[in-house]
């Protein structure tokens, strides 16, 4: 059972979290009409083993999106912080 | 006037059951009677909005994400970053907030008749809720005033700690029947009595 | 029958002052407290206990403890049976019912015994060569005979009427295993001051100690260590609660046997839970399991392990034999001859090694044994059980034939590293002891004691107490965690090097007991390429039984490697995999059977629905009306009824589980601008407006209406289907991409009941059930909106239509969805009101062709289902970029058409497929039809489909295949507006 560290509710069960993919990655600005940039973000992923940032939205707690820190390959987990304040670590 | 009608208004009837040693460990009802409003807080709204409801709650927001505000007249859980729960039995609790919170900085919606507030107290309720919630209710880890927001055979809710041995959870009204229903089945080894609302 | 054991006048770990009855195969026996089903029918003189796997030949317990691969019994009758039960880890409890299984008539004459004639049937890969290869036809002729003749006790067909239950725990430390070396850990961690769980599967602590003499220094240790731990209020002791498996994040999921203290399913009580323990740090000491040796006909009845025979002989006061052979490759069966040497029987022991250890051999002589250095087994013979042993000196020509009547055998022990590598930690080879160890521990995981190997210390005390101390530290307890308090090493007296193929070829000697492998199936499967161990595994079914290959595992990768010339470490280790022993599918499932299996959602109407003739169907999560007797016995016949009282007249219907979402906020506007195609800050208060989403990919996400009730305040409402996904989406992109956004967003769902009222009367209707609201075309038009508190209840009212006739929707809080439901019905009585149900209301849309979660389904764009000119050209909205793909334009997409059925009566089918005239019916043809329904107005069967190419098509003749029932129907396309086209119905 992966266990998360929601920075509002306290360390939880995953099932009470939606997995919703690299967190890495950024969005272009709303209205960007830059088709390539849209294309990469919403199609080309890297897999990679090990560290990986990822979002999880705590749906069945306080319902907010978190960034969390994996390990791909251990599946052990790192620190989790609001997606609200970024990406950036 | 329309008739307010519980969403466990079919069970009313259900009997107190006796546990697997004759005795009845558990208390399983609703509790009615209160009003339920959620207040939220836009980007750059949250010291206008703490000054605006302040004198109406008669306390501070709280900080906590884990612990209850508890007056004698209400509860106040901070549910998520900008979003609180105020619960109490004034009727008109959200109109004054709302006409207290500037437009720009927040937001006040009742959530009356969303909610449905179940109550599970008695010397098994830690036990019962161990078989239903995964959440750590030791005494160091989960005093009283505590609340979680978890879920219950998959249905999310918040669990509140409000005595020795009582807790009440407000489950999602529409999904209330099931989680009632789990909840007996749940607690027959051990024994309950049933405390629902009249009808009015 | 063959005498199995001898109970002791006295000793044991067994309370005589209470004896317990059960039933074997009809016969009443007696056994006591404290006993095992295992030795309560060894003291009742059983030692045939069942049959092998494939062979059928004759077998007895291997052992005592639940790496038992023989003594597999079939427990309770009827409903209750149990088959493949150990009866080495099963607890005697009184009234027990168990019979032997995998005997054909019966286990005691086994006419199956000849499949041992015709082993090359069984030969190693037979399933797979038959499966697979050429002999595949072969199959079909030798299944019945194999059905029978294969395989162990048959299940119950009946419903289990035992209950189970799942649990949560939480706790700091773990510690798995109560030998001297868990015992000793939960002791120090306990001490530390945190919250330790003790799991032990057997109903007595103390593990290996469990082996000793009740009056020897080693029952001293174990009743202080567990008088120790008793002591400690935070030390929470679980016996027979098997950690079956062991799961990231520190989390282990245990099963509590509860079947001794005789649980009653009608009082609620569990059979079995399982608890879901997370836990902050886990210490391994699951010890140790001994090895058999491989030696002709070493799976005779009477051959057991040596640390089985003492158990039996210490635990339970049990005598097994009078003329006994031990043999062994390590010190640790030298225990088990001196103990059985002092109940007077005649003691053969036969080491392998050319020394002993000095003060062993003392003991053994003054015991009277016979010692046999550098001796090995060669062969057991006997029939129902072991009549004799050939034993060989070293490398002599000769042999020596002695008799006995029994074999108690130790191969060495390999470490229960089973739960140490669940979570992907591969084990790796200790050559020192011919077995696998645990491989480097992940954070917060430490072993203790046997478990570790040669890694172990020696002494399990002070392996113990070190790792219970770090575990504790670990999890943050600082509190002192005292001295180790003795020494214990009986442990590293049992390591061997690995076990050796003593068999002679051509005799059977077996590797895996269970699954009857010998080390000529190894052979072969090496002879054949399967050299892997994960190969072999397969092809033998090696270690595939209910045990798991606990006693074979290690001696299988040992000849395996020894076969390939190559180092045991090399060959490595099956993956081993959760449950460490066989668990119960009831206590997987717990409460979620039956009604129980998912929650479900009820509308505030739902009641109501139930009194008055309602049949629910599900719809999601949610149970909502389907149809109304009032209109006919099935939805087949009422949905005709029902959609002609909308289109003629009025009805009502619940549209509670739509999806409803307030969005509040200062940019309110600027965000559902972003988020739908459409316009949405020119909506000004008071109205509505329907509009589309997408996803990033351009692919439509959802539609819905959303209503402007204030400046900042706006109700949105989303497909039943789609309600959580979008409440999501609106959250992600205001807490990830616009957190600049002064926005709101929160779902009300569960807050109003909702409700359709809808046909040429629903104006007349409501105007008479809520006299307070002025429901003129001027006052409420078209897309207009409304708020009332009406005698305190406030209203909500929508006008808007999903059947194409005037509608309205009306929101009110959901504790008065009953009483202003039932005021509707009865102040429009006289128009003829009645409910309709969720067959009618699609069928409804379907005529007038709205797409609804059957067209939305993540494949479809705003063109394919006609929605294109929706989209705002002047603003950004999501998805914008990428619905221009090139992909997405191609005129060939199949898009969203009307079907009107050519053939008369003949009915068009959901998922049927589409094909133009000249097409060859075979393949995914042009399209498929998506919703399909009777038209009450058209009198004829309508559908909506996804075609190639779509209205491009319109008036074209189709065929609709449906292969599942072989039909073939013709259709005709058509606009998907089968209805009013204009809307005319909507403006009155």
């Amino acid at each position: 059972m992966l266990r998360i560290p929601c920075p509002h509710c306290g360390l939880r069960d995953y099932t009470e979290f939606l997995y919703a993919g690299d967190a890495s990655k950024q969005r272009p600005a709303h209205g960007s009409a830059e088709w390539r940039a849209w294309y990469e973000h919403v199609f080309l992923f890297d897999n990679p083993k090990g560290a990986h940032l990822e979002y999880w939205q705590h749906v069945q707690g306080c319902r907010q999106w978190l960034v969390l820190e994996r390990d791909t390959s251990t599946n052990s987990v790192g620190r989790a912080w609001l997606a609200r304040q970024g990406t950036g670590s | 006037m329309f008739e307010s009608r519980s969403a466990l208004d079919m069970y009313r009837a259900e009997a107190a059951t006796d546990g697997a040693d004759g005795r009845r460990a558990l208390r399983l009802g609703e509790i009615g009677g209160s009003h339920l409003v959620q207040l939220g807080v836009y980007p750059g709204g949250a010291a206008r909005v703490a000054a605006a409801v302040r004198p109406i709650l008669g306390e501070p927001l709280p900080e906590s994400s884990v612990l209850a505000v508890t007056t004698s007249e209400r509860l106040i859980m901070r549910i998520a970053p900008d979003q609180y729960w105020v619960v109490g039995g004034e009727s008109a609790l959200d109109t004054r907030l709302r006409s207290a919170v500037p437009a720009d900085a927040g937001c006040v919606t009742s959530l009356d008749a969303a909610r449905t507030r179940l109550l599970i107290e008695g010397h098994a309720a830690r036990a019962l809720l161990a078989r239903l919630v995964a959440i750590d209710l030791h005494p160091t880890v989960f005093p009283i005033g505590s609340f979680a927001q978890t879920g219950i055979h998959h249905v999310g809710g918040l669990l509140l700690k409000v005595g020795e041995d009582r807790y009440e959870f407000f489950s999602l009204r529409t999904f209330a029947a099931s989680i009632w229903e789990v909840l007996l089945d749940a607690a027959r080894p051990f024994g309950y009595e049933i405390s629902l609302l009249k009808s009015a | 029958m063959i005498r199995g054991g001898t109970r002791l006048p006295s000793g044991g770990r067994i309370n005589r002052a209470r004896s317990l009855s059960f039933t074997f195969e009809g016969r009443q026996l007696t056994g006591y407290e404290g006993d095992t089903l295992a030795s309560a029918l060894l003291a009742n003189g059983l030692r045939l206990v069942g049959r092998s796997f494939k062979y059928h030949r004759p077998r007895g317990m291997l052992a005592a403890g639940v790496e038992e691969a023989n003594g597999l019994l079939t427990l309770g009758i009827g409903a209750g049976l149990t088959p493949n039960v150990p009866a080495t880890s099963t607890e005697l409890c009184e009234g027990l019912t168990c019979q032997r299984q995998n005997g054909w008539p019966s286990v005691e004459f086994d006419l199956m015994s000849i499949t041992g004639r015709l082993a090359s049937l069984f030969e190693a890969g037979f399933y797979y060569k038959t499966f697979m290869g050429p002999r595949r036809g072969s199959w079909m002729f030798y299944e019945r005979f194999i059905r029978r003749a294969a395989g162990l006790g048959s299940a119950t067909h009946l419903p289990d009427h035992d209950r189970y239950e799942t649990c949560n725990a939480f706790s700091d430390v773990l510690v798995i295993g109560s030998g001297p070396a868990g015992l000793a850990a939960a002791r120090a961690a306990g001490r530390s001051g945190c919250r330790v769980t003790l799991v032990e599967q057997d109903f007595l602590l103390g593990g290996s100690l469990l082996r000793a003499p009740i009056q020897s220094p080693d029952e001293e240790l174990r009743r202080s260590l567990e008088a120790d731990v008793g002591t400690l209020p935070n030390v929470e002791i679980l016996r027979r609660t098997t950690a079956i498996g062991i799961y990231d994040g520190l989390t282990a999921v245990l099963v509590e046997r509860r079947d001794p203290l005789r649980p009653d399913p009608a009082k609620g009580e569990a059979r079995e839970i399982v608890i879901t323990l997370r836990t902050g740090a886990i210490v391994h000491a699951e010890g140790a399991i001994e090895r058999p040796l491989i030696f002709g006909n070493n799976d005779l009845p009477g051959v057991m392990l040596a640390s089985a025979v003492r158990t039996y002989l210490n635990r339970y006061a049990l005598t097994l034999g009078n003329r006994i052979l031990i043999a062994t490759n390590n010190d640790s069966a030298w225990a088990t001859a001196i103990d059985v040497a002092a109940t007077g029987a005649h003691v053969t022991l036969a080491d392998e090694r050319s020394t002993a250890n000095a003060p062993l051999h003392e003991a053994a002589r003054r015991a009277g044994i016979e010692v046999c250095l550098s001796t090995h087994l060669v062969q057991a013979r006997g029939g129902r059980t072991v009549r004799s042993a050939q034993l060989r000196i070293g490398d002599a020509a000769t042999t020596r034939w002695i008799d006995c009547d029994l074999i108690a055998m130790s191969g060495g022990w390999s470490p229960t590293v089973h739960l140490t590598s669940h979570t992907g930690v591969r084990p790796v080879h200790d050559a020192g002891i011919g077995a696998m160890v645990p491989g480097p521990w992940p954070t917060g995981v430490i072993g203790a004691g046997a478990v570790l190997g040669t890694g172990s210390h020696g002494d399990l005390l002070s392996d113990g107490h070190t790792a219970g101390t770090t575990a504790a530290r670990w999890a943050g307890a600082l509190g002192d965690t005292g001295e180790p308090q003795g020494t214990h090493q009986n442990w590293t007296t049992g390591w061997a090097k690995a076990v050796q193929n003593r068999a002679r070829a051509g005799s059977k000697a077996f590797v895996d007991f269970q699954n009857d492998v010998t080390t000529d199936d190894l052979a072969l499967a090496h002879e054949e390429g399967y050299e892997s161990l994960e190969h072999l595994k397969r092809y033998t079914t090696l270690g595939m039984g209910t045990d798991q290959g606990k006693t074979s595992n290690a001696a299988a990768a040992q000849l395996m490697a020894e076969l390939r010339g190559i180092d045991p470490a090399v060959t490595g280790s099956t993956t081993y995999r959760p449950p460490y022993t066989p668990v119960s599918v009831g206590a997987l499932a717990g409460r979620s059977i039956g009604e129980h299996f998912r929650p479900t959602r009820r509308t505030p109407m739902h009641d109501w629905h139930l009194a008055n003739g309602a049949t629910m169907i599900e719809a999601g999560p949610w149970l909502r009306p389907y149809f109304y007797a009032w209109a006919g016995a099935s939805a087949a016949s009422a949905y005709v009824p029902e959609m002609t009282m909308v289109r003629t007249g009025v009805g009502i219907s619940d549209i509670s589980s739509l999806g409803k979402i307030e969005v509040q906020g200062p940019d309110a506007a600027e965000f559902l601008d972003r988020i739908y195609v459409n316009n949405f800050a020119s909506l000004p208060v008071g109205k509505a407006r329907y509009g589309v989403m997408l996803n990033d990919d351009g692919i439509v996400l959802d539609d819905g209406t959303t209503a402007r009730f204030s400046e900042f305040t706006y109700f949105m409402t989303t497909t039943t289907a789609q309600a959580g996904e979008v409440m999501s989406r609106l959250e992600f992109l205001l807490q990830t991409a616009w957190t600049d956004l002064r926005v709101q967003v929160l779902s009300v769902t569960d807050r109003w009941a909702g409700m359709s009222v809808a046909g040429p009367l629903s104006r007349q209707a409501l105007t008479l059930a809520l006299p307070g609201i002025d429901f003129s075309n001027d006052a409420l038009p078209h897309m207009g909106i409304c708020e009332h508190a009406i005698e305190g209840t406030l209203v909500r009212v929508l006008r808007l239509s999903f059947s194409g006739e005037l509608a309205y929707e009306v929101y009110v809080p959901a504790d008065r969805g009953i009483a202003i439901w039932e005021t509707i019905l009865e102040q429009a009585a006289p128009l003829g009101i009645r409910p309709y149900g969720l067959e009618a209301l699609a069928s409804l849309r379907i005529e007038k062709g709205h797409v609804a979660g059957l067209e939305l389904d993540h494949r479809t764009t705003l063109e394919d289902l006609g929605l294109a000119k929706l989209a705002s050209r002047k603003k950004a909205f999501v998805g914008r970029e990428l619905k221009e793909r090139a992909e997405l334009k191609s005129p060939d997409r199949w898009s969203l058409v009307g079907l009107e059925c050519l053939d008369g009566d003949a009915r068009l089918r959901g998922g049927a497929i589409l094909f133009s005239k000249e097409d060859a019916i075979q393949g995914h043809g042009r399209g498929y039809i998506t919703s399909v329904t009777w038209s009450t107005v058209l009198k004829k069967t309508i559908a909506l489909a996804l075609y190639s190419g779509g209205l491009r098509h319109e008036g074209e003749e189709i065929v609709c295949a449906y292969p599942l029932r072989n039909e073939q129907v013709r259709a005709r396309i058509v606009s998907p507006m089968f209805i009013d086209p204009s809307g005319e119905r909507l403006h009155v």
